[in-house]
This record gives structure tokens, sequence and C-alpha cells, in this order.
């Protein structure tokens, strides 16, 4: 390098000399850099190798075993649509609708998945609700209307030409 | 016949599943083989299955008995449904009733 500046007799032996010490503080930093580069990116192999993977293995079977476990547990109907049925329908009629629709659930679960399954579920069970509350409601008001028409044949409210009629009224509800 | 021997159409539906299925007659298989003869008629739902079903029961026309409990259907039990002879009889009636009235159609020609 001195002597290539040599060449240039212009210039004075300070200069030369700025110019040589310039030239190998730049060449000395990119060295550091490279050295700084290099180690940064093994450090980061070495991160990844280390603890990125066996990391990633891990949450990966967490997950996995998550699904199966919930797939064991959860194969079941839907329990608010279950519970509607509950509200509703008299304990052994119930307990035979559910076991029915259930029998069948888990048939449709097997072949389709869950979201299927369930669906099915819901659409049976609010297909089924429409008669099941129908009954329910005609049962529950009847005990209210019975005692509203006995206070009023007590009261005298009601004739004696039409008690025969609301009585005969009353046994044809209770039978249908 | 009184009056109250008559059947309903669900009705007949019903009793007619349930001497069809036999001993095999429990709500799912009632309900399947009730929606397959009401094809195309009607829409048939597991719960309306059951309340006439209990209907009928009263009435004395049909009679059901509970199975042991299995664990493909979550430790509940199967109600098996029978049709007794006063159903049986019933269904009959219904069905002499609709002969008569479809003779009757044939006849005028309301029926072609």
């Amino acid at each position: 390098m001195t002597e290539t500046l040599a060449k240039f007799d212009y210039l004075t032996s300070r200069t030369r000399e700025l110019i040589i010490h310039t030239i190998l503080e730049v060449s000395g930093s990119r060295i550091q850099n490279r050295v700084l580069r290099t180690s940064v990116f093994v450090l980061t192999k070495f991160f990844i190798v280390v603890f990125f993977f066996p990391l990633q293995i891990i949450v990966s079977g967490l997950v996995l075993l998550a699904s199966v476990f919930r797939q064991r547990v959860k194969v079941g109907p839907p329990r608010n649509a279950e519970f509607l049925f509950y509200v509703f329908m008299p304990p052994q009629n119930c307990d035979a609708v559910v076991g029915d629709l259930e029998e069948r659930y888990r048939l449709i679960h097997k072949k389709f998945g869950r979201r299927r399954a369930n669906f099915w579920y819901w659409t049976q069970a609010v297909r089924s609700l429409g008669p099941i509350v129908w009954v329910w409601t005609k049962k529950i008001s009847l005990k209210p209307f019975a005692a509203a028409v006995a206070w009023a044949i007590a009261k005298g409210l009601i004739g004696h030409d039409s008690r025969l009629a609301v009585l005969v009224e009353l046994y044809r509800k209770i039978r249908s | 016949m009184a009056k109250g021997d008559t059947l309903g159409e669900f009705e007949l539906l019903i009793l007619a599943a349930l001497m069809m299925l036999g001993d095999n007659a429990y709500g799912m298989t009632i309900h399947e083989q009730t929606e397959k003869l009401a094809e195309g008629l009607r829409t048939v739902s597991l719960g309306a299955v059951y309340t006439t079903l209990d209907r009928l029961e009263q009435k004395g026309y049909v009679k059901s008995w509970f199975a042991n409990p299995t664990p493909e259907r979550g430790g509940r039990s199967k109600r098996f449904f029978e049709i007794t002879g006063t159903g049986e009889l019933a269904v009959k009636n219904s069905m002499k009733l609709a002969g008569n009235v479809l003779a009757g159609l044939q006849e005028i020609g309301g029926l072609t």
C-alpha cells in the first residue's frame, strides 16, 4: 500500500499516513462487522435448534393430546338442547326420548363429526319440542281452568243451565 | 262403534307402524317407520311420536315397557311399545271406515 501511495509524489507524507490509517480502520471495522454477523447467525441457529424445535414439538403434542381428550370426553349431545327435554317432559319419557336421540347422535357423530351431529340434534330438538310443549301447556293450564270454573260455580256466576255444558267441556279437554 | 273409538290420522299412522315393526318397536324405529308411511304427506317429529304414543297408551291401544339401559344411549333405557287387541280393533275400524268412504266416492265417480 505504501508503494502504491509512493506513485502519488505530490502527496505529503502526513497525508499518506492519514490515508493508510483510514484504510486500515475501515477494513478493521468490516472484519469486526463480519464477526458480529456470524456470531449472531450462529446464536440464532443455536436458539432455534435447542429451544424452538423442542418447544414446537411439545406444543403440537399438547394440542394433539387436547383434541383427542376432547373427542373422548365430549361425545355427547349439546347439553342445552338436552336440557329443554328435561324441562318440558316427565322424567321417564324424557329418558326414552333423549336416549333415542343420543343413540342416533352417536352414529352421526361417528360418520360426519361433532358439528354436523350437533346441528342434527338441535334440529330434532326444535322439531320435537313443539308438540311436547303444547301437551305441557295444556296440562299446566287445565288446573287453573278447573279452579276458575269451580270458583265461578261456587260464586253463582255460572247458572244452572250452563254448569253441565262447562263440565262436559272440561271432561272433553281432559280426554284430549 | 262408539264415537271415541275412531283414530286420528297420526294415531292411525303410529299404530300401523307398530303393527309393522312387531318386537322392534321403540321410539326411533317407530319414528322412522312413520316417516316412511307419511312420506311426502306430512313431517313427523320424535316429540309428536312420543306424545301420540302416550295418548294411545292412555286410551289402552298401546302398552309399553322399559328395557335395560345401554351405554350407546348414554345409560338410558329403551322404551318398547306394542299394540294391544283394542288397538288392532281400532285400526281395523278406521280402515273399514276409510274403505266405506272410498267405495262411496268411487260409486259416484268422485275419485278417478
